[in-house]
């Protein structure tokens, strides 16, 4: 479904350039691992359309990215971004609803539904009670919440979340994860970034990215190992397996 | 079970508040503003009572024609002089605060207006040129000086545009430096001209402070005839100008295209502007007021906040006009002194505001 044929790109921070060959199946949930600055941002950025290869091609469902229409490529793909500009003069239900616009569906001309689908997610993630603050006065957890709602409620059947668990306590991470990956169908495909290494469990496949390349990728069982995660990352790391193909993954 | 219709009365209270409530603010703020407006043509300089404005204006509707209640004078001074000067000031109010609410939803920045980001002394200058190199005497006068205030305007605001992009680190402050920049560039060029092409500076001068004390039917349908189309397509454009307000990115994922909604507005704001600048001079702080008054009234959703902007705009600008025409008379100030009296409290509270980051969040 989506497929990445020696992509190069390359990225203004880091003197080397990113390389990607990748092959997405539709409904795969995908985990993106690696340091600061090797290059995941850039990769969802790319296969969102967020940003052009300098060489090679990227495509979805068969068709280069590139030639899409942003309105097609809107309805396809959702990216949401690490730390965007967010208005404060929103309150959270405005901010919510415009993720609500299609240009198909309401051009922007809210119904009773689209108010009814923002006031489930705002309910699922306790947030209902925030419905009239400003963003300008939330907290940094809470902002992150109205971001993943404006994003999910897009209900694009790619999304892409860029460390969607940043800046939430342990507790509201778990729940925002649970929230992302629930109601997979085998149409919807996700892919996440993120340094949290203890829910690698929960995807079908992990992809280790290392300066600006793929370094290994598989299921969850066989990446997260000692010998993977020390390489990766250049640090003592040790992982404990538990059952039920959990882990976790100590930092020394 | 319970909860649910806890839900329920919730979900319908916040769509009263962000629908009903807003159609419900239109409502009123139209009233309010055909009051003012009503108001506003019984006051004048003329000493006409109240009475002979009211026969003045019921005379056209009766069947037969009275001239011993209502003169002719009296019909030119209501008909020819007051109705449209206040015609021109609620359609000037209206383009002043919905290119406003336009600029603060595209430059992502809430102390964005039509003129601190400098398409007023633009305009201004623009207009001057105009009417140096064809005098006011001539009969196109008015639209000429409309057309060079457009070329100034666009001018001055995307050189606002790109010198605030040439700073990297673009922030509002950096967007309202480069206006102020503009602004003065523009103003010293302005001055220039004023010294050194025309003898005679005052009625230019004092048409540079704003002012609708000249205003005809001419002044009214020059705005109307080039202002008019802009502000339909921005009022046409209000559910995508919403999305304008959001990240880059997340303009993306909606499918709408940033850059060419962001050009198209400022072209058409501009040129609504430009033109009401040409026959009204530069009338500062409306265009920044009265999107926030409304904001803070009723919410952010641009598909009301236009309305509710443009009509809280008029309104501020017609009251402003009332006082202009009565606080000193006869003599009559220029409105703007009085809008920049008004408006000035307004932009240190939210600068202040602004020091205290309540706007930007990363």
């Amino acid at each position: 479904m989506i497929k990445l044929k020696n992509i190069n790109a390359s990225y203004k921070n880091s003197g080397f350039e990113l390389i990607f060959n990748l092959e997405i199946k539709k409904g795969e949930k995908i985990l993106l691992i690696g340091p600061n600055g090797s290059g995941k941002s850039t990769l969802m950025k790319l296969i969102s359309g967020h940003i052009s290869p300098v060489k090679g091609e990227i495509f979805v469902n068969n068709n280069i990215v590139e030639n899409f229409s942003l309105e097609k490529l809107s309805s396809l793909i959702s990216y949401m971004p690490q730390s965007p500009y967010m208005p404060g003069h929103f309150d959270v239900f405005e901010f919510v609803l415009s993720g609500c616009f299609s240009k198909e569906n309401n051009n922007g001309h809210f119904k009773k539904s689209d108010y009814k689908k923002v006031f489930d997610i705002l309910s699922k993630m306790n947030l209902e009670n925030k419905w009239n603050s400003k963003l300008s006065n939330l907290s940094g957890g809470e902002k992150q919440m109205a971001l993943l709602a404006h994003n999910l409620i897009q209900q694009s059947s790619i999304q892409l979340f860029d460390e969607p668990s940043a800046n939430l306590d342990p507790f509201n991470q778990t729940e925002i994860m649970n929230l992302l990956l629930e109601n997979q169908t085998s149409k919807d495909t996700k892919i996440i970034s993120t340094h949290d290494l203890n829910i690698s469990w929960k995807f079908n496949r992990i992809i280790m990215i290392k300066h600006g390349t793929i370094f290994k990728q598989g299921s969850p069982n066989s990446i997260i190992t000692t010998e993977n995660l020390t390489n990766l990352f250049e640090k003592n790391i040790e992982v404990l397996k538990l059952k039920n193909n959990k882990n976790v993954v100590l930092y020394n | 079970m319970n909860k649910q219709a806890i839900n329920e009365i919730n979900l319908d209270k916040i769509i009263y508040v962000k629908t009903t409530k807003n159609i419900y603010s239109i409502y009123f703020l139209s009233l309010l503003l055909i009051t003012i407006l009503i108001i506003s043509i019984f006051i004048g300089a003329s000493n006409l009572s109240f009475y002979e404005t009211l026969n003045t204006l019921v005379n056209p509707l009766l069947p037969w024609k009275d001239n011993t209640i209502s003169p002719q004078s009296n019909h030119a001074i209501i008909f020819h002089l007051r109705i449209p000067r206040s015609l021109l000031v609620i359609l000037t109010g209206i383009i002043l605060s919905a290119s406003g609410t336009t600029f603060q939803a595209i430059f992502k920045n809430p102390l964005a207006d039509p003129y601190l980001l400098g398409v007023g002394t633009g305009a201004g200058t623009g207009a001057i040129i105009g009417l140096t190199i064809y005098p006011a005497a001539l009969i196109f006068a008015n639209i000429n000086a409309a057309f060079f205030a457009f070329i100034g305007g666009i001018i001055a605001v995307f050189l606002t545009y790109f010198l605030s992009n040439y700073s990297k680190n673009n922030n509002h402050l950096s967007l309202i430096l480069a206006g102020v920049a503009v602004s003065s560039l523009f103003g010293a060029l302005t001055t220039l001209l004023l010294i050194t092409q025309n003898p005679d500076i005052k009625p230019l001068l004092s048409w540079l402070l704003g002012g609708f004390s000249l205003s005809s039917w001419e002044n009214f349908n020059i705005v109307l005839f080039f202002g008019l189309p802009g502000l339909v397509v921005i009022f046409a454009m209000s559910h995508k100008i919403n999305l304008l307000n959001l990240d880059s990115s997340l303009i993306k994922n909606l499918g709408v295209n940033e850059s060419n909604s962001i050009k198209l507005l400022i072209i058409l704001s501009t040129l609504s502007t430009s033109v009401a600048v040409s026959q009204t001079g530069i009338i500062g702080f409306i265009g920044l007021v009265s999107p926030h008054i409304s904001r803070m009234a009723w919410g952010n959703n641009t598909k009301y906040l236009l309305y509710q902007s443009s009509l809280v705009g008029a309104s501020i600008l017609l009251s402003s006009d009332i006082l202009a025409k009565t606080i000193l008379s006869p003599i009559e100030i220029p409105v703007g002194l009085i809008t920049a009296f008004l408006g000035f409290p307004f932009f240190v509270n939210l600068l202040r505001k602004e020091s205290e980051k309540s706007w930007t969040i990363q």
